[in-house]
């Protein structure tokens, strides 16, 4: 790793501040600022292996900074989210309704789902803001995955200890995979779906 | 074109075929990481037995190439077990900062290639190492 990456500095930090620099840095990468989240907690894994970290702790801290993050995407997308499809003139296609409905519809799946699959989790955490899923039901899906995920990284990290890095990647290839999949499965639904209205409808459907 | 737009569903198709492919390209992926990862002899029991059954313990001989410049004196002297004036006498640190500086830092401040005095850093750990294992 370069001495000046973003991650490398991170990392530092992490030495440096501790719980504070753990919370910070999953917190921003619960928004949606492009912060390697993965390498940061496999490496806190790895620390509270070796004694610089306290496992339980880093969970807690993790979990709690992750979960806040995706909070400030939920409700800025139901305090701002109307405003801004209006604007855009979101309203006006059907599809953007259609997957609103989706996303009510799926809320449980795909909240806990994207969880693990970092990238997506910021884009359903404004989603499910801005389609109206009750906050309750997001913030119960959103801490059994946060924790699935959070959990996961650190005991991988601290399973393999000072190797952590050489993991990375393979953790990386995973965590892609299973971002595939979950768009794969969510679309062979909504596919599915759009057949099954056709069928009913005698016709073929209108995506727009 | 038109055809597609009547039939939505049908869009969905080409895309789980494109995306079909991207998972069978990202499990050639993993396959090909396992396998580096077992040629590097990193992924066997004991790699993994080591950090799950002796932490907290200092890292053995040999390790100290994982020393990187974003690391503090601090997190050095406690994987690899060193008394924390080891390296102020091996290096002729002088900072008030130290333990509690990533190495990059100091170097910077001291004007020296960052690269260059993490190699330093390796070298006098492994010089400690070798001189405590005899």
């Amino acid at each position: 790793m370069e001495y000046g990456s973003i991650l490398g500095v991170l990392l530092s930090y992490l030495l440096l501040y501790k719980y504070v620099a753990l919370f910070a840095a999953i917190f921003f990468a619960g928004i949606v600022v492009p912060i390697p989240a993965s390498e940061i907690l496999m490496a806190v894994g790895a620390f509270s292996s070796q004694g610089v970290f306290n496992f339980y702790l880093a969970l807690a801290v993790g979990l709690a900074g992750n979960v806040l993050g995706d909070l400030v995407d939920f409700f800025l997308a139901r305090r701002y989210g109307a405003a801004v499809i209006r604007k855009l003139r979101l309203n006006r296609i059907k599809f953007f309704d259609r997957l609103e409905a989706e996303v009510r519809r799926d809320a449980p799946f795909m909240i806990f789902s994207t969880r693990i699959a970092g990238a997506l989790g910021p884009a359903v955490s404004v989603l499910s803001g801005a389609s109206g899923v009750p906050f309750k039901k997001f913030l119960f899906y959103d801490a059994i995955g946060n924790f699935v995920d959070i959990g996961g990284l650190l005991l991988i990290g601290f399973a393999v200890g000072s190797y952590w890095e050489s993991f990375s990647d393979v953790v990386n290839i995973v965590v892609a995979i299973f971002v595939v999949a979950i768009i794969m499965f969510l679309l062979w639904r909504i596919s599915r779906r759009i057949v099954r209205h056709s069928e009913r409808n005698g016709g073929p459907d209108d995506p727009v | 074109m038109g055809e597609l737009k009547r039939h939505p569903d049908r869009y969905i198709n080409i895309v789980m075929a494109f995306l079909a492919i991207v998972l069978i390209v990202l499990f050639a992926a993993l396959i090909k990481q396992y396998l580096d990862l077992r040629q590097a002899r990193i992924l066997n029991d004991q790699a993994i037995h080591f950090s799950l059954a002796g932490r907290r313990e200092p890292l053995p001989n040999g390790r100290a190439d994982i020393i990187q410049a974003w690391m503090t004196f601090d997190y050095v002297n406690r994987i690899f077990g060193l008394p924390p004036q080891y390296l102020i006498s091996a290096l002729n640190i002088e900072s008030a900062a130290y333990p509690r500086i990533p190495i990059y830092e100091y170097a910077e401040k001291r004007g020296l290639n960052p690269t260059a005095f993490t190699k330093q850093v390796q070298s006098a750990v492994a010089e400690h190492q070798a001189a405590n294992s005899q």
